[in-house]
């Protein structure tokens, strides 16, 4: 069993990481702390000139949930902020509950004559849990997992009504947290379960 | 880096419970399990039982004549969409597209034929099937086909139909499978006495259909019938001296004309003296079929148990 908390990246994997989130929200002002180095890096001799950090199959693990936590909600997005867009493109990038969530929230969102304008933006994604055994032959199979503490902000985003006049409420908090379920299939990575009670992330 | 606030959770909780939280902080609702981050709302709450219904009014049923005398109030429908009708709406619970679920807010309906299993929407899964669901036909707009999930059961629903593995379930009950008699020789009589290293031949006794197999029955309910089909797979002969014998035939019936021969199929040798209690436990493997699904049943076994004397020979030598 691999299953561990896992509280801090390698700088290697973080880097990664950053650099995924960062391309994906399209800003260089995204709000992400620097990564703090890591105390975990090689203790080898190699010189002090730029070398090839190893990267665990864990740090590679959670640089992929991480690009995947940015496609589920760029798909959201997508599905959104288009009345004709098919629902069906969440399947891309999730399954399970999550995939029918977000479908319900897709279709009630259309279904109410609603748009949205702007993306969303993930400003942090941190491991909580990383378990990367594979037993296809288990009931029920078991697949790398990752689960993920994210900030998503909605703050860029409006959502308006079939006059254009916005629906959201003032109360909306700008930043919430989320809990992410990723499992790596065959496939690729996709979000399976999502825990989020509209808890504001922490300034 | 940020850091969520998982901790502050119960101190929210007690806040909402005084009403002093600012606006923001009492968003965060303990008993939401799915927060819309766009909408600002919940879209799937955590039901308490036992707690007042969130919902409002309950939705009159199809055709109820609320207010009509009787005092009784109106009728609530079984099947509701709360999803695409604003304000919530009652629905036929069967349709063309298969039955309602109201947690799904969809109509349901087992994809017909499956899907290969290994394509993504498995999710890897090799049991359970594949559902198609489908929102209220009634409310239109581009994308709102439904789609398609792996599911262990069928979704609940007041019109579902019976779920298949349920059903093999009652089939398998129908068979009233039991333990086998055994047949052994030495015999489990009084008197009767096997003895060491002679060959001690072990049988199914009449076998039959409900001790050994094959055996089928069907069971059909709510339009879906379902075909079980049971055998025994193997009996594991413990014979009470520590050592077991496996055989995965029903052994061959000792008779005397065979001697000292060992059973083709089923034997053993007592190697030491004693009272002993054998036990042969069959264990029986099961397929089923139908509503769209297979599905196997594995641990369904039984044992029976009988006593053996094993004794020694010796040669006495006389002049």
């Amino acid at each position: 069993m691999t299953t561990r908390p896992a509280r801090r990246l390698t700088a290697a994997a973080g880097i990664a990481a950053l650099a995924l989130l960062v391309s994906s929200c399209g800003g260089s002002d995204d709000p992400v702390a620097q990564p703090t180095p890591s105390s975990s890096a090689p203790s080898s001799s190699a010189p002090t000139s730029a070398s090839v950090v190893p990267v665990s199959a864990e740090d590679k693990a959670v640089t992929d949930a991480t690009a995947a936590i940015s496609a589920f909600y760029a798909a959201i997005d997508r599905v959104n902020s288009d009345r004709n867009s098919d629902t069906a493109a969440l399947q891309d990038v999730s399954t399970s509950d999550a995939y029918l969530a977000q479908e319900r929230a897709a279709v009630s969102l259309k279904a109410r004559g609603l748009t949205q304008i702007g993306d969303s933006r993930v400003v942090d994604a941190n491991p909580f849990s990383i378990d990367l055994t594979t037993d296809a032959s288990a009931t029920p199979p078991k697949f790398p997992t990752v689960v993920m503490d994210t900030c998503l902000d909605v703050s860029g985003v409006n959502v308006v009504d079939a006059e254009g006049k916005s629906v959201v409420p003032a109360t909306r908090p700008a930043q919430t947290t989320a809990r992410l379920d990723l499992v790596h299939f065959d496939f690729g990575w996709r979000v399976t379960k999502i825990a989020s009670s509209g808890e504001p992330c922490a300034s | 880096m940020r850091k969520l606030t998982r901790a502050a959770l119960p101190a929210i909780v007690i806040g909402l419970a005084a009403g002093f939280l600012a606006p923001q902080a009492a968003l965060a609702a303990p008993d939401c399990e799915v927060f819309d981050p766009i909408l600002g709302e919940c879209t799937i709450g955590i039901e308490i039982p036992g707690t007042p219904g969130a919902p409002g009014d309950p939705v009159p049923a199809p055709g109820d004549g609320s207010g009509s005398g009787g005092g009784s109030g109106p009728v609530a429908a079984q099947c509701v969409d709360d999803l695409l009708h604003v304000p919530p709406a009652a629905v036929e619970c069967t349709s063309n597209y298969g039955y309602w679920s109201n947690d799904l807010d969809a109509y349901i309906q087992l994809v017909d034929p499956q899907p290969p299993v290994g394509m993504p929407v498995w999710q890897g899964h090799t049991d359970g099937a594949i559902y198609r669901f489908t929102y209220a036909p009634d409310v239109t707009f581009p994308g709102n086909g439904g789609g398609e999930f792996w599911s262990a059961t069928a979704p609940a629903g007041p019109a579902a139909p019976p779920d298949p593995a349920v059903l093999a379930q009652q089939a398998v009950a129908a068979m009233q499978l039991r333990a086998i008699e055994i047949g052994i020789v030495p015999e489990p009589t009084p008197g009767s006495m096997g003895f060491v290293g002679l060959p001690t031949w072990m049988w199914v006794d009449q076998p039959t259909e409900n001790t050994y197999g094959p055996i089928s029955r069907t069971v059909a309910a709510g339009g879906v019938s379902v075909t079980a089909t049971a055998e025994v797979k193997s009996i594991v002969w413990s014979m009470g001296d520590g050592r077991s014998v496996t055989c995965t035939s029903t052994g061959t019936p000792y008779a005397d004309s065979y001697g000292r021969q060992s059973s083709p199929d089923c034997g053993y040798t007592y190697t030491r003296t004693g009272s002993y209690t054998v036990a042969a436990t069959s264990s029986w493997t099961i397929t089923w079929a139908g509503g769209g699904q297979t599905g196997t049943i594995n641990d369904i076994s039984f044992t029976q148990q009988a006593p053996v004397q094993i004794g020694e020979l010796q040669v006495i030598q006389t002049k």
